[in-house]
């Protein structure tokens, strides 16, 4: 149930990324990596408790703050968009498990939780990296 | 599309709309009747709700029917779907070029 008492509905992504966990790990964390995949402008304080805040463009912007940082392994955020009613910041949480592949080397596992609308949408995302590099 | 269907949900009074319409059509009056505002406000609710596609309208003779478009909740699904889809596509491209790029520098 989310915040509102409504059911929640999740989904779910998995992806295969081939690189090491700390490499991926930079991407969750230091604003000028964020940027390369998410928003235009990135700000964070990748700390327990420290603020994130993400421009995409002129009006759309996300707001959340970190709730767990474990260094290579996982990050969890807050996650709403500033001026929504329906998802604003807060409403969603957003978690990224990296995890060692059982094949041999590293798996890594991304979740996110998005609530919206009433309802709460889960992302995950897998990524495994194996020595032969043969998932990608 | 999507922007127009984030603004209509946004409003608590169009999202009680969708609730009463869900299951079965109703007619503008009868829906203004569940409410304290004008027949005109809950009309303008009932065209934001219609122009973003969450609600389709049914005209019998007078009267028009309101119902749930439900594909329009699906639209938002898969928008919030594409998002992380295209997020999560760009990160991984991201990373693994700066792994093969601390590669060659380590060569």
């Amino acid at each position: 149930m989310n915040r509102n008492g409504n059911e929640q509905e999740a989904v779910a992504k998995e992806i295969f990324i081939d690189c090491r966990r700390e490499t991926l790990f930079s991407f969750l964390i230091d604003p000028q990596k964020m940027v390369r995949w998410m928003g235009r402008q990135v700000l964070l304080e990748p700390v327990e408790g420290g603020a994130l805040r993400i421009r995409f463009n002129e009006t759309d912007v996300v707001a959340g703050h970190y709730l767990e940082v474990k260094p290579h392994e996982r990050v969890v955020f807050t996650w709403g968009w500033v001026g929504s009613d329906s998802c604003p910041p807060g409403s969603s949480i957003v978690v990224m498990d990296l995890q060692e592949d059982f094949m041999k080397d590293i798996m890594l596992t991304y979740e996110t939780e998005d609530d919206f609308a009433a309802r709460t949408d889960e992302a995950r995302m897998e990524r495994y990296w194996s020595e032969w590099r043969a998932f990608i | 599309m999507i922007q127009k269907t984030l603004l209509a949900l946004s409003e608590p009074r169009r999202r009680e709309i969708l609730a009463l319409v869900q299951m079965r059509e109703m007619t503008a009056g009868e829906i203004a009747a569940h409410f304290d505002i004008t027949a005109s406000a809950v009309s303008q609710h009932l065209r934001v709700l219609h122009d973003s596609g969450l609600v389709t309208v049914r005209r019998q003779g007078t009267k028009r029917y309101y119902r749930l478009r439900r594909e329009g909740l699906i639209d938002i699904k898969a928008w919030i779907d594409g998002f992380w889809d295209d997020a999560l596509w760009r990160l991984k491209t991201a990373a693994e070029e700066e792994e093969r790029r601390r590669e060659q520098e380590r060569e």
